[in-house]
């Protein structure tokens, strides 16, 4: 019997990603099934790593009903991290260099020593060094960021890049933290860890359980990230598409944002098709500032503040950027 | 076609009735007239304390980002919360005592100062909150299927019903209420998700507008007032029979428990 040509599918998912061109789906044309699709994944990552990459940890990816039901699959999946995708925290991405690039507030673990072989997942504290605050840059390879579950599972969940905050200590009440996504200093995203499978710990159990099955363990100094929790029923879930370029505006100084009356999503975001175009245009404006304050009084506590991701933004047009680094 | 009588006469054989009736707006308020619908709401007021009711606090609605939008109203609106309306922590509440519930998690404000300026300051908000308490507000709606407007809610004693407060008063000092997550769950799977800052950034700005108003109204918000924050993520529909329990972090939590039908 001959399955779907895995490497083949991943060459076309690693061309899409490489030279940031969409391309259509293809699980349902080659015959992919999930199972399958892990294996395409897997030669995705040989393709990184032969370029001389690492992996260093691992992420879930629908591990709320609301993702589920957005994306209308319904299972928790899991893709890889390369040192290659991490961004420094305040570090800055070229959105050129993706296709249609969506920023997601997420919980991070720093693993620990992880249960041996046959060791049940016991105590999660004993597999979590520290915790932080985290943004996961997504970016589909196929067009329109729609997929069936293989396709997503293929093309290593949307795994971009991603940025980690300061690590902590793992705090009380993980299971229940405020996470608040802001743009330009305003919140676009509310939500709470509770979202993540009702405690992102659950995510570590059911990354270990999931990645087990493909003989992949996880190891002490990975990052996990835990996954997104939803935002609230209004809030953009992809404030780097349509809504965003709006976001991404300079808010005239003291103007309250309480006047402006131009519905959301209906103005001239969404209207424009193609990215590129709208980014060249929008170039002065690409100063974003992505923070996520994932949570709540330990965390922040103990760092004196937020933590401020400056994902995107081009070198150079960021003048006040640098606020918050004195 | 302004009439305020009418509009109160009809919320009121809604209440009585247990019939929704249509929307104010357009037949009975003109569209955007908030000031009429806070008229209307004012004798539902009247009509409550002459018959002895107590006055123990008041609501704050549309205090999302989102409502707002939905609504195209860039501001807060309140309502009166009376003392029929509260519900002790988890006792069960007969669902037919309510049209069209929903529930949503929020934060209590409990004063133990006056906030007689309309000038009010955040440290004047910080020395007058005595303590805050988690909540669930069980909204309700006398207008068919939530069909509203701002001049319908707003008439309609911003779409309140019942509300229930927790019992681990917290200070101030020990909660953030910016980032507290919230988490409500109905039959151990969370319904509705978010924190704090979904409340106009954050919940102490929505006191700050209600305080403001209410002196600027000369009715000042009073030391003992209650003062529902408004919510902290979606609202979402009751079913019937349904118990929901809302955790906010560090403030504890509190449940709303509906009977399965009436005739309780």
């Amino acid at each position: 019997m001959s399955g779907p040509d895995t490497a083949g599918i991943a060459e076309r998912l690693g061309v899409a990603a490489d030279t940031a061109t969409a391309i259509p789906q293809l699980a349902a044309e080659t015959g992919l099934d999930v199972d399958a699709a892990y294996g395409v994944q897997t030669a995705l990552l040989q393709r990184r790593l032969d370029r001389g990459e690492r992996l260093v940890g691992l992420k879930m990816g629908l591990t709320s009903k609301a993702k589920m039901a957005q994306v209308g699959v319904d299972e928790v999946i899991w893709g890889r991290l390369t040192d290659g995708m991490r961004v420094a925290d305040g570090g800055s991405v070229d959105p050129a260099a993706y296709i249609h690039p969506r920023v997601e507030p997420e919980v991070a673990f720093l693993l620990d020593r992880l249960p041996e072989q046959g060791e049940p997942v016991g105590d999660f504290t004993d597999a979590v060094r520290a915790v932080a605050p985290a943004i996961e840059l997504i970016d589909s390879r196929y067009a329109n960021f729609t997929f069936s579950l293989p396709d997503v599972v293929a093309d290593n969940t949307s795994a971009a890049a991603f940025v980690i905050g300061p690590w902590s200590p793992v705090p009380d009440g993980l299971e229940n933290l405020g996470v608040l996504l802001e743009i330009d200093g305003r919140v676009a995203q509310v939500g709470s860890t509770a979202a993540i499978l009702g405690d992102p710990r659950r995510a570590l159990d059911e990354g270990i359980r999931l990645a087990g099955r493909h003989g992949v363990r996880l190891r002490e100094g990975w990052v996990f990230l835990a996954g997104a929790p939803p935002p609230q029923s209004r809030c953009v879930p992809a404030p780097m598409s349509g809504p965003w370029s709006r976001s991404s505006v300079p808010r005239p100084s003291g103007r309250p944002r309480e006047r402006r009356r131009v519905p959301r999503g209906g103005g001239e975001g969404r209207a424009a098709g193609g990215l590129p175009a709208r980014q060249g245009r929008r170039r002065p404006c690409l100063r974003i500032g992505y923070v996520v304050a994932a949570a709540g009084q330990h965390l922040r506590g103990r760092h004196g503040g937020r933590v401020r991701d400056r994902v995107l933004g081009h070198p150079g047009a960021d003048p006040g950027g640098d606020r918050e680094h004195p | 076609m302004i009439d305020i009588e009418a509009a109160a006469r009809e919320l009121t054989v809604a209440r009585h009735e247990e019939k929704p009736c249509p929307p104010l707006r357009g037949r009975l308020l003109p569209e955007g007239d908030v000031e009429s619908a806070y008229q209307v709401q004012q004798v539902h007021t009247r009509q409550r304390l002459d018959k002895g009711h107590r006055r123990v606090g008041a609501k704050i609605g549309l205090t999302s980002r989102a409502v707002q939008e939905s609504f195209g109203v860039y501001a807060p609106d309140f309502g009166v919360l009376f003392d029929d309306m509260a519900v002790p922590d988890g006792v069960e509440v007969a669902i037919d005592r309510l049209l069209q519930p929903r529930v949503e998690a929020e934060i209590a404000f409990v004063l133990g100062a006056d906030l007689p300026d309309e000038r009010v300051t955040t440290v004047d908000l910080l020395r007058a909150v005595d303590h805050v308490l988690p909540a669930i507000e069980i909204v309700d709606s006398r207008i068919a299927g939530w069909d509203i407007s701002i001049v319908d809610t707003v008439a309609d004693n911003a779409s309140s019903g019942l509300f229930v407060l927790g019992t681990t008063p917290r200070r101030l000092a020990d909660v953030d209420l910016r980032l507290c997550g919230m988490v409500l769950e109905h039959a151990g799977e969370p319904v509705s998700v978010g924190a704090g800052a979904a409340c106009l950034g954050n919940p102490l700005h929505a006191l700050q507008w209600l305080a403001a108003t209410m002196a600027r109204a000369n009715d000042p918000l009073r030391a003992g007032d209650v003062v529902l924050s408004g919510a902290l993520g979606p609202m979402v529909p009751v079913t019937p029979g349904a118990a929901y329990e809302a955790r906010i972090s560090g403030l504890g939590s509190v449940r709303a428990c509906f009977s399965k039908d009436g005739g309780q």
